[in-house]
Protein backbone atom coordinates (compact mmCIF):
# COMPACT_ATOMS: atom_id res chain seq x y z
CA UNK A 1 0.00 0.00 0.00
CA UNK A 2 1.42 3.37 -0.93
CA UNK A 3 1.81 5.51 2.15
CA UNK A 4 0.92 8.75 0.37
CA UNK A 5 1.04 10.73 3.57
CA UNK A 6 4.74 10.00 3.87
CA UNK A 7 5.68 11.91 0.72
CA UNK A 8 7.32 15.12 1.87
CA UNK A 9 9.15 17.08 -0.75
CA UNK A 10 11.55 19.64 0.67
CA UNK A 11 10.39 23.26 0.66
CA UNK A 12 12.58 25.56 -1.36
CA UNK A 13 14.67 26.66 1.58
CA UNK A 14 14.16 24.19 4.39
CA UNK A 15 17.45 25.20 6.01
CA UNK A 16 16.46 28.87 6.06
CA UNK A 17 12.97 28.02 7.24
CA UNK A 18 14.34 25.97 10.11
CA UNK A 19 16.81 28.67 11.05
CA UNK A 20 14.02 31.27 11.08
CA UNK A 21 12.04 29.01 13.41
CA UNK A 22 15.04 28.45 15.68
CA UNK A 23 15.67 32.19 15.88
CA UNK A 24 12.19 32.80 17.20
CA UNK A 25 13.17 30.75 20.22
CA UNK A 26 9.62 29.57 20.72
CA UNK A 27 9.80 25.79 20.43
CA UNK A 28 9.15 23.93 23.68
CA UNK A 29 8.12 27.11 25.49
CA UNK A 30 5.12 26.96 27.83
CA UNK A 31 1.59 27.81 26.80
CA UNK A 32 1.03 31.56 26.72
CA UNK A 33 -2.13 33.54 27.13
CA UNK A 34 -1.59 35.65 24.01
CA UNK A 35 -1.74 32.59 21.76
CA UNK A 36 -4.44 30.87 23.80
CA UNK A 37 -6.63 33.93 23.31
CA UNK A 38 -6.19 33.73 19.55
CA UNK A 39 -7.00 30.03 19.33
CA UNK A 40 -9.98 30.47 21.66
CA UNK A 41 -11.33 33.24 19.43
CA UNK A 42 -10.78 31.19 16.28
CA UNK A 43 -12.52 28.20 17.88
CA UNK A 44 -15.47 30.37 18.75
CA UNK A 45 -15.72 31.99 15.32
CA UNK A 46 -15.34 28.75 13.35
CA UNK A 47 -17.28 26.56 15.76
CA UNK A 48 -14.68 23.83 15.30
CA UNK A 49 -13.70 21.31 18.00
CA UNK A 50 -9.97 21.72 17.45
CA UNK A 51 -7.80 24.77 16.75
CA UNK A 52 -4.02 24.83 16.85
CA UNK A 53 -0.98 27.02 16.39
CA UNK A 54 1.44 24.48 14.97
CA UNK A 55 5.15 24.86 14.32
CA UNK A 56 6.88 22.43 11.98
CA UNK A 57 10.25 21.45 13.38
CA UNK A 58 12.80 19.18 11.73
CA UNK A 59 11.07 15.90 12.53
CA UNK A 60 7.96 16.90 14.43
CA UNK A 61 5.04 19.23 14.60
CA UNK A 62 4.87 21.02 17.92
CA UNK A 63 1.84 22.88 19.23
CA UNK A 64 2.31 26.31 20.71
CA UNK A 65 -1.40 26.40 21.38
CA UNK A 66 -3.91 23.61 21.00
CA UNK A 67 -7.59 23.72 21.85
CA UNK A 68 -9.60 20.52 21.80
CA UNK A 69 -6.88 17.86 21.93
CA UNK A 70 -4.43 16.81 24.61
CA UNK A 71 -1.10 16.36 22.85
CA UNK A 72 2.12 18.37 22.77
CA UNK A 73 3.65 17.19 19.52
CA UNK A 74 3.44 14.55 16.83
CA UNK A 75 5.70 13.19 14.16
CA UNK A 76 6.07 15.49 11.18
CA UNK A 77 5.08 12.59 8.93
CA UNK A 78 1.43 12.74 10.02
CA UNK A 79 1.15 16.55 10.13
CA UNK A 80 -1.44 18.14 7.86
CA UNK A 81 0.31 21.42 8.63
CA UNK A 82 3.45 20.08 6.97
CA UNK A 83 1.47 20.18 3.74
CA UNK A 84 0.22 23.69 4.52
CA UNK A 85 3.75 25.07 4.66
CA UNK A 86 4.56 23.82 1.18
CA UNK A 87 2.61 26.68 -0.40
CA UNK A 88 1.97 30.23 0.62
CA UNK A 89 -1.79 29.84 0.86
CA UNK A 90 -4.41 28.04 2.91
CA UNK A 91 -4.74 24.30 2.73
CA UNK A 92 -8.34 23.15 2.64
CA UNK A 93 -9.29 19.54 3.24
CA UNK A 94 -13.05 19.10 3.41
CA UNK A 95 -13.07 15.31 3.77
CA UNK A 96 -9.74 13.70 4.54
CA UNK A 97 -11.06 10.20 3.78
CA UNK A 98 -11.55 11.27 0.18
CA UNK A 99 -8.21 13.04 -0.19
CA UNK A 100 -5.43 10.89 -1.63
CA UNK A 101 -2.84 12.85 0.38
CA UNK A 102 -4.44 12.05 3.73
CA UNK A 103 -6.79 9.07 3.46
CA UNK A 104 -4.12 6.66 4.75
CA UNK A 105 -2.80 9.03 7.40
CA UNK A 106 -2.90 7.42 10.87
CA UNK A 107 -4.66 10.46 12.37
CA UNK A 108 -7.42 9.96 9.80
CA UNK A 109 -7.69 6.17 9.95
CA UNK A 110 -7.24 6.22 13.72
CA UNK A 111 -7.45 8.58 16.70
CA UNK A 112 -8.47 11.36 16.57
CA UNK A 113 -10.13 10.56 13.20
CA UNK A 114 -9.60 13.91 11.54
CA UNK A 115 -12.00 14.60 8.72
CA UNK A 116 -11.84 18.30 7.89
CA UNK A 117 -8.90 20.70 8.03
CA UNK A 118 -8.30 24.30 7.16
CA UNK A 119 -4.77 25.60 7.70
CA UNK A 120 -3.37 29.08 7.12
CA UNK A 121 0.43 29.18 6.96
CA UNK A 122 2.39 31.21 9.49
CA UNK A 123 4.60 33.33 7.26
CA UNK A 124 7.36 35.50 8.71
CA UNK A 125 8.21 38.93 7.38
CA UNK A 126 11.17 37.26 5.64
CA UNK A 127 8.83 34.88 3.87
CA UNK A 128 9.56 31.69 5.79
CA UNK A 129 6.67 29.35 6.49
CA UNK A 130 7.02 28.20 10.08
CA UNK A 131 3.84 26.24 10.57
CA UNK A 132 0.14 26.90 10.51
CA UNK A 133 -2.89 28.15 12.34
CA UNK A 134 -5.48 25.47 11.69
CA UNK A 135 -9.01 24.45 12.44
CA UNK A 136 -9.88 20.77 12.52
CA UNK A 137 -13.16 18.93 12.55
CA UNK A 138 -14.12 15.32 13.13
CA UNK A 139 -16.81 15.47 10.47
CA UNK A 140 -16.46 16.56 6.86
CA UNK A 141 -17.24 20.21 6.33
CA UNK A 142 -16.94 22.86 3.70
CA UNK A 143 -14.82 25.95 4.03
CA UNK A 144 -15.47 29.15 2.12
CA UNK A 145 -13.04 31.68 0.70
CA UNK A 146 -14.10 33.99 3.52
CA UNK A 147 -13.14 31.31 6.03
CA UNK A 148 -9.69 31.17 4.41
CA UNK A 149 -9.33 34.95 4.52
CA UNK A 150 -10.36 35.17 8.17
CA UNK A 151 -8.03 32.37 9.21
CA UNK A 152 -5.18 33.94 7.22
CA UNK A 153 -5.66 37.23 9.07
CA UNK A 154 -5.56 35.45 12.41
CA UNK A 155 -2.43 33.62 11.25
CA UNK A 156 -0.76 36.95 10.45
CA UNK A 157 -1.50 38.09 13.97
CA UNK A 158 0.03 34.95 15.44
CA UNK A 159 3.23 35.62 13.50
CA UNK A 160 3.41 39.26 14.50
CA UNK A 161 3.03 38.27 18.17
CA UNK A 162 6.01 35.95 17.69
CA UNK A 163 8.02 38.59 15.87
CA UNK A 164 7.31 41.22 18.51
CA UNK A 165 8.80 38.93 21.12
CA UNK A 166 11.76 38.34 18.89
CA UNK A 167 12.40 42.07 18.56
CA UNK A 168 12.30 42.38 22.33
CA UNK A 169 14.78 39.56 22.79
CA UNK A 170 17.43 40.37 20.26
CA UNK A 171 20.42 42.70 20.35
CA UNK A 172 20.04 44.77 17.24
CA UNK A 173 23.70 44.89 16.20
CA UNK A 174 24.73 41.29 16.71
CA UNK A 175 21.35 39.52 16.51
CA UNK A 176 22.30 37.59 19.64
CA UNK A 177 19.88 37.35 22.52
CA UNK A 178 19.88 40.42 24.73
CA UNK A 179 20.10 40.99 28.47
CA UNK A 180 16.42 40.27 28.96
CA UNK A 181 16.86 36.75 27.57
CA UNK A 182 20.14 36.38 29.48
CA UNK A 183 18.37 37.00 32.78
CA UNK A 184 15.46 34.73 31.86
CA UNK A 185 17.86 31.96 30.84
CA UNK A 186 19.74 32.14 34.11
CA UNK A 187 16.48 31.93 36.01
CA UNK A 188 15.60 28.91 33.91
CA UNK A 189 18.78 26.94 34.66
CA UNK A 190 18.47 27.76 38.35
CA UNK A 191 14.89 26.48 38.32
CA UNK A 192 15.63 23.31 36.32
CA UNK A 193 18.14 21.95 38.85
CA UNK A 194 19.28 18.46 37.93
CA UNK A 195 22.31 16.34 38.71
CA UNK A 196 24.44 18.07 36.12
CA UNK A 197 23.81 21.74 36.81
CA UNK A 198 24.06 24.45 34.22
CA UNK A 199 26.88 26.91 33.81
CA UNK A 200 27.64 30.47 32.80
CA UNK A 201 30.43 31.75 30.57
CA UNK A 202 31.08 35.49 30.50
CA UNK A 203 33.72 36.94 28.23
CA UNK A 204 34.74 40.21 26.78
CA UNK A 205 36.96 41.36 23.98
CA UNK A 206 40.45 42.37 25.08
CA UNK A 207 41.44 45.99 24.45
CA UNK A 208 38.18 46.71 22.67
CA UNK A 209 38.39 50.43 23.31
CA UNK A 210 41.65 50.52 21.33
CA UNK A 211 39.83 49.13 18.28
CA UNK A 212 37.30 51.94 18.34
CA UNK A 213 40.00 54.53 19.03
CA UNK A 214 42.28 53.27 16.25
CA UNK A 215 39.77 52.37 13.55
CA UNK A 216 36.46 53.95 14.50
CA UNK A 217 33.16 52.56 15.70
CA UNK A 218 32.38 50.84 12.41
CA UNK A 219 35.39 48.61 12.94
CA UNK A 220 34.30 48.00 16.50
CA UNK A 221 30.84 47.00 15.29
CA UNK A 222 32.39 44.67 12.73
CA UNK A 223 34.38 42.92 15.46
CA UNK A 224 31.30 42.57 17.66
CA UNK A 225 29.33 41.06 14.80
CA UNK A 226 32.18 38.71 13.91
CA UNK A 227 32.40 37.48 17.50
CA UNK A 228 28.65 36.98 17.49
CA UNK A 229 28.95 34.86 14.34
CA UNK A 230 31.55 32.70 16.04
CA UNK A 231 29.25 32.26 19.01
CA UNK A 232 26.35 31.23 16.79
CA UNK A 233 28.51 28.71 14.91
CA UNK A 234 29.75 27.09 18.10
CA UNK A 235 26.55 27.34 20.11
CA UNK A 236 25.54 23.93 21.49
CA UNK A 237 21.91 22.90 21.87
CA UNK A 238 20.23 23.84 25.13
CA UNK A 239 22.30 26.96 25.50
CA UNK A 240 21.76 30.66 24.85
CA UNK A 241 24.31 33.09 23.43
CA UNK A 242 23.87 36.70 24.52
CA UNK A 243 25.37 40.12 24.23
CA UNK A 244 25.09 41.60 27.72
CA UNK A 245 27.18 44.75 27.44
CA UNK A 246 29.16 46.88 25.02
CA UNK A 247 31.84 44.30 24.33
CA UNK A 248 30.65 41.72 26.84
CA UNK A 249 29.09 38.42 25.91
CA UNK A 250 27.70 35.43 27.74
CA UNK A 251 26.71 31.85 27.11
CA UNK A 252 24.20 30.24 29.43
CA UNK A 253 24.37 26.46 29.35
CA UNK A 254 21.57 24.31 30.68
CA UNK A 255 22.18 20.93 32.22
CA UNK A 256 21.37 19.30 28.85
CA UNK A 257 23.86 21.32 26.83
CA UNK A 258 26.04 18.28 26.21
CA UNK A 259 29.34 20.10 26.38
CA UNK A 260 31.46 21.11 29.32
CA UNK A 261 31.52 24.87 29.88
CA UNK A 262 35.33 25.01 30.00
CA UNK A 263 35.56 23.11 26.71
CA UNK A 264 33.14 25.52 25.08
CA UNK A 265 34.99 28.52 26.48
CA UNK A 266 38.26 27.22 25.04
CA UNK A 267 36.59 26.61 21.67
CA UNK A 268 35.36 30.20 21.64
CA UNK A 269 38.68 31.61 22.81
CA UNK A 270 40.64 29.75 20.15
CA UNK A 271 38.15 30.63 17.39
CA UNK A 272 38.27 34.35 18.24
CA UNK A 273 42.05 34.34 18.39
CA UNK A 274 42.41 32.58 15.05
CA UNK A 275 39.71 34.61 13.29
CA UNK A 276 42.17 37.30 12.08
CA UNK A 277 39.64 40.03 12.63
CA UNK A 278 41.67 43.15 13.33
CA UNK A 279 45.25 43.61 14.43
CA UNK A 280 45.93 45.86 17.41
CA UNK A 281 49.49 46.66 18.51
CA UNK A 282 50.72 43.82 16.32
CA UNK A 283 48.40 41.26 17.90
CA UNK A 284 45.18 39.58 16.87
CA UNK A 285 41.91 40.25 18.64
CA UNK A 286 41.45 38.01 21.66
CA UNK A 287 38.97 37.60 24.49
CA UNK A 288 39.15 36.75 28.18
CA UNK A 289 36.76 34.32 29.82
CA UNK A 290 35.23 33.66 33.22
CA UNK A 291 33.37 30.38 33.75
CA UNK A 292 31.13 29.51 36.67
CA UNK A 293 29.18 26.30 37.22
CA UNK A 294 25.89 26.66 39.00
CA UNK A 295 26.09 25.59 42.62
CA UNK A 296 23.25 24.62 44.90
CA UNK A 297 21.27 27.51 46.37
CA UNK A 298 23.06 30.04 44.22
CA UNK A 299 21.01 33.01 43.11
CA UNK A 300 21.18 34.49 39.65
CA UNK A 301 23.34 37.33 40.91
CA UNK A 302 25.64 34.93 42.77
CA UNK A 303 26.29 33.08 39.52
CA UNK A 304 26.91 36.28 37.57
CA UNK A 305 29.26 37.56 40.29
CA UNK A 306 31.18 34.28 40.26
CA UNK A 307 31.64 34.37 36.48
CA UNK A 308 32.54 38.07 36.61
CA UNK A 309 35.15 37.48 39.30
CA UNK A 310 36.66 34.69 37.21
CA UNK A 311 36.71 37.00 34.18
CA UNK A 312 38.53 39.63 36.23
CA UNK A 313 41.16 37.05 37.17
CA UNK A 314 41.56 36.15 33.52
CA UNK A 315 42.27 39.79 32.70
CA UNK A 316 44.79 40.03 35.52
CA UNK A 317 46.47 36.86 34.31
CA UNK A 318 47.31 38.50 31.01
CA UNK A 319 44.11 38.16 28.97
CA UNK A 320 43.31 35.68 26.20
CA UNK A 321 42.73 33.06 28.83
CA UNK A 322 40.02 31.27 30.76
CA UNK A 323 39.54 31.17 34.51
CA UNK A 324 36.99 28.96 36.21
CA UNK A 325 35.32 30.12 39.42
CA UNK B 1 -10.48 52.41 20.34
CA UNK B 2 -14.00 53.69 20.84
CA UNK B 3 -15.99 51.43 18.59
CA UNK B 4 -19.29 52.63 20.01
CA UNK B 5 -18.84 56.04 18.40
CA UNK B 6 -17.50 54.82 15.08
CA UNK B 7 -19.55 54.44 11.96
CA UNK B 8 -20.10 50.65 11.94
CA UNK B 9 -19.04 50.53 8.30
CA UNK B 10 -15.72 52.25 9.00
CA UNK B 11 -12.62 50.30 9.91
CA UNK B 12 -11.45 51.63 13.32
CA UNK B 13 -8.21 53.61 13.39
CA UNK B 14 -6.46 51.10 15.60
CA UNK B 15 -3.07 52.68 14.92
CA UNK B 16 -4.12 55.99 16.45
CA UNK B 17 -5.85 54.25 19.32
CA UNK B 18 -2.76 52.24 20.18
CA UNK B 19 -0.46 55.27 19.92
CA UNK B 20 -2.72 57.16 22.31
CA UNK B 21 -2.76 54.26 24.73
CA UNK B 22 1.03 54.07 24.69
CA UNK B 23 1.40 57.79 25.32
CA UNK B 24 -0.93 57.54 28.30
CA UNK B 25 1.37 54.85 29.67
CA UNK B 26 4.39 57.14 29.30
CA UNK B 27 5.85 55.66 26.15
CA UNK B 28 6.51 58.45 23.64
CA UNK B 29 9.23 56.93 21.48
CA UNK B 30 8.73 53.68 19.64
CA UNK B 31 12.01 52.10 18.49
CA UNK B 32 11.95 51.60 14.69
CA UNK B 33 12.22 47.82 14.82
CA UNK B 34 9.21 47.69 17.11
CA UNK B 35 7.29 50.17 15.00
CA UNK B 36 7.70 47.99 11.92
CA UNK B 37 6.41 44.88 13.67
CA UNK B 38 3.55 46.78 15.24
CA UNK B 39 2.47 48.33 11.96
CA UNK B 40 2.18 44.86 10.46
CA UNK B 41 0.16 43.66 13.40
CA UNK B 42 -2.22 46.58 13.16
CA UNK B 43 -2.60 46.06 9.42
CA UNK B 44 -3.50 42.42 10.09
CA UNK B 45 -5.99 43.43 12.75
CA UNK B 46 -7.65 45.95 10.44
CA UNK B 47 -7.83 43.32 7.72
CA UNK B 48 -9.35 40.83 10.14
CA UNK B 49 -12.03 43.28 11.16
CA UNK B 50 -12.90 43.86 7.50
CA UNK B 51 -12.94 40.11 6.77
CA UNK B 52 -15.19 39.35 9.74
CA UNK B 53 -17.62 42.05 8.70
CA UNK B 54 -17.59 40.90 5.09
CA UNK B 55 -18.40 37.40 6.32
CA UNK B 56 -21.43 38.76 8.14
CA UNK B 57 -20.12 38.02 11.61
CA UNK B 58 -22.18 39.76 14.26
CA UNK B 59 -20.87 43.24 15.11
CA UNK B 60 -20.80 42.38 18.78
CA UNK B 61 -18.53 39.42 18.07
CA UNK B 62 -16.30 41.54 15.85
CA UNK B 63 -16.06 44.24 18.51
CA UNK B 64 -15.32 41.76 21.28
CA UNK B 65 -12.74 39.90 19.21
CA UNK B 66 -10.97 43.10 18.22
CA UNK B 67 -10.96 44.34 21.78
CA UNK B 68 -9.46 41.10 23.07
CA UNK B 69 -6.76 41.02 20.40
CA UNK B 70 -5.90 44.69 20.78
CA UNK B 71 -5.70 44.55 24.56
CA UNK B 72 -3.58 41.43 24.42
CA UNK B 73 -1.14 42.99 21.97
CA UNK B 74 -1.07 46.29 23.85
CA UNK B 75 0.03 44.51 27.04
CA UNK B 76 2.81 42.68 25.24
CA UNK B 77 3.86 45.79 23.36
CA UNK B 78 4.04 47.88 26.53
CA UNK B 79 6.24 45.26 28.18
CA UNK B 80 8.53 45.26 25.15
CA UNK B 81 8.75 49.03 24.90
CA UNK B 82 9.35 49.56 28.58
CA UNK B 83 12.04 46.90 28.45
CA UNK B 84 13.77 48.34 25.39
CA UNK B 85 13.58 51.99 26.37
CA UNK B 86 14.64 51.15 29.88
CA UNK B 87 18.06 50.06 28.59
CA UNK B 88 18.83 53.49 27.02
Amino acid sequence: MTASYLKRPKTNDEFGRQRALDELDILDTPKEEEFERITTLVKSIFGSPVVAVTLIDRHRQWFKSLQGLEVEETSRDVAFCDHTIREDRCLKVEDATQDVRFKDNPVVTGEPYIRAYLGAPLVTSDGYLLGALCVIDFAPRQFSTQDENILSSFADMVVSEMELRRVASVDELTRLSNRRVFNDSLSHIIAEGGEEPGALIIFDIDHFKKINDAFGHSAGDFVLQAVASIMKRTQPTDSVSCRIGGEEFAVVLSSDAGIDALDLAEKLRASIESANLVEIDGRQITASFGVARLRQHQSRQDLIDAADAALYQAKKAGRNTIVSA
Amino acid sequence: MNMAQNDPTEIPDVDAALQNALKKSGVNVVPPQVHEVTQRHLASLSKLVAELRAAGVDDGVVRNSTKILLQSYEEELLDVLLELTGDE
